[in-house]
């Protein structure tokens, strides 16, 4: 019994460790949000902000170059490649699940072997597309490049929805002079709801967090990334209070939708048991 | 009773249906992907310079002697041992103490497994770039924590770590690790609730001790979930870039100038967007390799 304490108290203490290094850099930054400049970048550092202040929100927000304006790049290209991402996947896996049409099987296959490209290994011939055909530095050339960049696993994700969806429900609608697309909308849409939130949800961080491609494609319509990013270099000495606020406010919406994330991932979960 | 002409429409009607509802997803994927895709092997064969990207000129086979035969970085002398030593690294330390952690956070009496898990998980879903700023923040020679409490703890010239030429690369891998053990953790994790409980049970009957349990019932088990998991993140860490691109820039003199980096320096910095395309399609060469064990370690491991 006494060893069984103390291989107990070592499991608390190894996942304490564990969890302060996970937090310590997060924190480290963050903390220094709400510290004036001149606590940020004094020396001794402090751990705890020493006069807590919330004015580096407005010298970010309104009077560096920053600004407000990458927040908004990176919502409304957020916010589009999801619904690009999302429509189109739910659109290809109501497909998937539901209609018989030659070579079906070889399409599912090919777009979870295209899971597998790096999407550093196509940025070349991408970076000549978008010159030539005008995408370059557009807010539609992002969504579109983000969407399809989460259509392959949306897809399968939904087509997993879909197929739990017992095809029976749907012939009773049909019976009762649903079309076809009326009774998707009215019976299958509804059950995979918590799926197609979790497909938004992915869609929605994996733009949000992205910088590499909008790195390369754009020079104006800059999403936040890429402005922390040129933050860092262009102005010599870093002003990290700045620095920290704007990571701040980026990270506060993946919070926020990391929590519905994990709520529809557990439903996700059961439903899939069901299925078995 | 149907009639003939309906009973032969419908099935046309069917699969017509079914690929306009997949219609969409495949234009988005077809001209951002797979073009793409091809486009990188063909233009992997020509000079192409980034101020004019019109212009290509074929040279044939001659982008990839240039990998090669590249003075500073050299391929066989920098590239390459770089690569290896950031994946080799990241990958064993990721999978090691993602098991681990899983295995902690599984025990049945353990409380607050909950909030564990979201801490665990939070460097996953945190965008490169805020992971790079905070690790930056953290090295920092002169601000930084870390030499804050060397210099409490009494050393009074603490290393420079990113811009420091031997250290920059390990420090580099930790921040990657602090990023990726979370994904071994998940994975781990779906492993080891696979496992039925009823298997502890009988060998509690028979007098395992702990120990025993792990190396005889959990290990064995365990390993398609250990392999999957390590071809994944080998993965990954092979296509890591946004990162070390922010973290260091494959500095100081190339020592974190991984292939990924590389590419996009030949390409993007330098203008050669035909020698880029070859490196690219190197990488690529070895994601399909890598692949190709994935889904044949897969299917087996679907038969077992």
């Amino acid at each position: 019994m006494k060893i069984h304490l103390k291989w107990k108290i070592t499991t608390y203490i190894l996942l304490l460790i564990w969890s302060l290094f996970t937090i310590l850099p997060l924190y480290w930054l963050l903390s220094a949000t709400f510290k004036s400049p001149n606590e940020a970048m004094g020396y001794p550092p402090t751990f705890f902000p020493k006069h807590f202040t919330l004015s580096n929100f407005n010298t970010l927000l309104f009077k560096s170059k920053f600004g407000f304006k990458p927040f908004l790049n990176s919502i409304i290209i957020s916010v589009g490649a999801m619904l690009i991402s999302t429509v189109s996947s739910m659109l290809a896996g109501f497909g998937f699940s539901r209609f018989r049409f030659p070579f079906r099987k070889y399409l599912l296959i090919l777009i979870l072997l295209l899971q597998m490209i790096p999407i550093l290994a196509v940025i070349i011939p991408l970076y000549k597309i978008y010159s030539i055909y005008g995408l370059y530095d557009t807010y539609w050339g992002l969504m579109l490049v983000y969407a399809m960049w989460t259509i392959p696993l949306n897809t399968w994700l939904l087509k997993g929805y879909f197929d739990t969806v017992p095809k029976e429900i749907e012939e009773a609608a049909l019976i009762d002079g649903c079309s076809r697309m009326k009774s998707f909308f009215k019976v299958s849409f509804p059950i995979a709801s918590p799926g197609i939130a979790a497909a938004a949800i992915f869609a929605f961080t994996r733009a949000w967090n992205e910088f590499i491609l909008a790195l390369t494609l754009t020079s104006q319509v800059r999403p936040y990334t890429v402005e922390l990013y040129r933050f860092i270099g262009e102005y010599g000495q870093v002003s990290w209070n700045l620095l920290a606020t704007a990571s701040f406010i980026a990270i506060v919406p993946i919070i926020i939708t990391f929590s519905f994330l994990q709520k529809y991932f557990v439903i996700g979960l059961s439903k899939g048991s069901v299925k078995g | 009773m149907k009639s003939k002409a309906n009973s032969i429409r419908k099935p046309l009607k069917e699969s017509t249906l079914g690929y306009l509802l997949i219609l969409p997803a495949f234009l988005i994927i077809f001209f951002m992907m797979i073009y793409p895709f091809f486009e990188t092997f063909r233009m992997s064969f020509f000079r192409v310079s980034l101020a004019d990207i019109r212009h290509e000129t074929f040279v044939g086979l001659r982008n990839f002697s240039k990998i090669f035969s590249n003075d500073w970085p050299n391929f066989f002398h920098d590239i390459l041992p770089n690569t290896f030593y950031f994946v080799g690294g990241s990958i064993i330390l990721q999978l090691f103490l993602g098991l681990f952690l899983a295995i902690l956070v599984n025990q049945k009496w353990l409380k607050g497994r909950e909030i564990f898990r979201a801490i665990f998980i939070l460097p996953w879903v945190t965008s490169a770039i805020i992971i790079s700023i905070s690790w930056n923040f953290m090295y920092e020679p002169r601000l930084g924590i870390l030499n804050y409490l060397l210099r409490t703890i009494g050393i009074s010239s603490p290393p420079n770590w990113l811009n420091d030429p031997n250290l920059a690369m390990l420090c580099i891998i930790i921040a990657n690790v602090w990023h990726g053990t979370a994904f071994s953790f998940i994975m781990q994790t779906a492993g080891l609730q696979s496992i039925p409980e009823n298997i502890y049970e009988a060998s509690a009957v028979d007098g395992a001790v702990p120990w025993q349990r792990f190396i005889y019932i959990t290990f064995p088990l365990m390993k398609p979930f250990i392999i999957i998991n390590l071809i994944l993140i080998s993965m990954y860490t092979m296509n890591v870039f946004d990162m070390i691109y922010a973290m260091t820039n494959g500095g100081p003199l190339y020592k974190t100038e991984v292939v990924s980096l590389f590419m996009y320096h030949q390409a993007f910095e330098y203008g050669h967007m035909g020698l880029g395309s070859a490196i690219a399609v190197l990488i690529l060469l070895i994601n399909l390799l890598l692949t190709l064990l994935y889904m044949k370690l897969n299917r087996e491991w679907a038969e077992v």
